[in-house]
């Protein structure tokens, strides 16, 4: 069965693909935030983790949102 | 579908770009890509590089300099020192264990205004600490009816030098607490204030007290009102060297707090260290809109000028000043302007057979903040240079 897709113009890769480099960087904000202290002043502050967990979740929701779908027009 | 998986992926790129905005080694090089010109970080302008930085220092010997230290503490007090005999009138001990009411702490909490932050409901912050002792409150009368705040934090292994920390605008000290907890970690002593108009230094508007925060806005409708800033300092001082002997006396400030350190090493030298960040840049260097409102009380500069106080500040062989800037700060005194009056100053603490003068750039991030590499330099520095 092949892979479920998502492209921008001229550029698509296996969602899979998507889903793992957006919780590679959410995983990056966050040992980075940690890494100086967890805290707003460190080397990266706590806004702009809640930001990048932000971005990242909105990504894979989206990522999600047409299996969602199909399952809810084709129950069985 | 489509549409939902277009959207996907710019959010991943922008995720990616999140990351690049607001970690601060590459968000140096976003704030470089958006500044306006070469001027604001990298290039020196002209005019300033031209300019002679010594027509602004009057301090050419010991007594010029004694003289100029009076005419500040003129200035501040109406008298020719700091009040050394000035103590706080209250001091409340052992706050972790004696715990105040904390019944206004919720609204403070809800006003959504975190300048409002006050010693009592920041607590729970301090008690996990490993390496804290204790934590007082300082009260402290700064003039008819205002009093400063300041917390007293002690470690458990004290290493016998107290470190005075001002915060400066927009924030309050306890917003350094990762910076505080370093320190006390080493064995630092540590007192920290907020500036007037912070935290428990703030006066409600229909309060007595409030013309008095209003200093801090440059509104002097009050006497002696630089009392306002450097009282609270001088009596923590005076409370801590009768409490516990210290053998050094170290100053660290942020921004306008980085000022505040400035002068009052100038004016008090049992400050044997400070360390301003961010605090301050000389008028001739200053671009515009540069000036913060506690700056701008004439009678303090016609005393002595900025460039005067950095040399009253290592005027003895046993002091140091070492001043931080933000080389890519959001806010102010950025670039490296600092570099060039640096020369000139040491020049004429050297002249004054004294300390250290030294400038350093940090470039290790675009915040105006006291940066990991900036703590650990001032660490380093006064563990390598006491008793020496």
């Amino acid at each position: 069965m092949k892979n479920p897709r998502a492209c921008l113009p001229k550029w698509c890769w296996p969602k899979w693909r998507w889903i793992a480099l957006v919780l590679a960087i959410a995983a990056v904000a966050f040992i980075l935030w940690q890494l100086d202290g967890a805290w707003e002043y460190g080397a990266m502050p706590t806004k702009g983790l809640f930001r990048t967990i932000m971005f990242a979740s909105g990504a894979v929701v989206c990522l999600l949102i047409p299996k969602v779908l199909s399952r809810l027009d084709d129950p069985d | 579908m489509r549409c939902a998986n277009v959207l996907a992926v710019l959010l991943v790129i922008t995720a990616w770009l999140s990351v690049a905005y607001y970690w601060d080694p590459t968000r140096i090089y976003v704030k470089r890509f958006k500044a306006d010109n070469a001027y604001v970080y990298d290039e020196i302008r002209s005019e300033h590089s031209a300019a002679d930085p010594g027509q602004f220092i009057s301090i050419t010997d010991v007594k010029s300099a004694d003289e100029a230290r009076i005419r500040l503490s003129q200035v501040i007090w109406g008298q020719p020192s700091p009040p050394l005999d000035l103590l706080p009138r209250i001091v409340r001990k052992n706050l972790l264990e004696n715990r105040p009411g904390t019944d206004d702490c919720s609204a403070l909490q809800h006003s959504g205004n975190e300048t409002y932050l006050r010693l009592k409901c920041q607590l729970d912050r301090y008690e996990d600490w490993p390496h804290l002792a204790g934590v007082d409150e300082l009260i402290v009368d700064a003039g008819p009816v205002y009093s400063a705040s300041v917390a007293y934090f002690r470690p458990k292994t004290p290493n016998g030098i107290l470190v005075v920390y001002q915060n400066g605008y927009a924030s309050t000290y306890h917003h350094q607490y990762r910076n505080l907890e370093r320190l006390i970690a080493s064995g630092f002593t540590v007192a920290a204030t907020n500036h007037t108009g912070y935290g428990d230094n703030r006066c409600p508007r229909d309060s007595k007290s409030a013309v008095w925060c209003a200093v801090g806005w440059a509104r002097y409708d009050v006497p002696l009102p630089m009392r306002v800033h450097f009282s609270p300092l001088v009596a923590t001082i005076n409370y801590g060297i009768k409490e516990s002997e210290f053998d050094h006396v170290t100053m660290i400030g942020l921004s306008a707090g980085g000022w505040i350190t400035s002068v009052l090493a100038a004016v008090d030298q049992r400050i044997d260290f400070s360390y301003p960040v961010a605090g301050f840049m000389p008028p001739y260097l200053q671009r515009e809109g540069e000036t913060p409102p506690n700056q701008t009380y004439k009678p303090l500069f016609e005393a002595a000028s900025m460039m005067d106080q950095f040399v009253l500040a290592a005027d003895l062989p046993k002091r140091r000043q070492i001043q931080f800037f933000n080389r890519y700060d959001r806010c102010c005194y950025e670039n490296t302007r600092a570099l060039l009056y640096e020369p000139e100053v040491r020049k004429r603490v050297e002249g004054l057979g004294g300390g250290v003068f030294e400038v350093r750039i940090d470039e290790t991030h675009a915040r105006h903040k006291i940066s990991r590499w900036a703590l650990d330099t001032i660490v380093s520095d006064i563990v390598e240079h006491v008793g020496k």
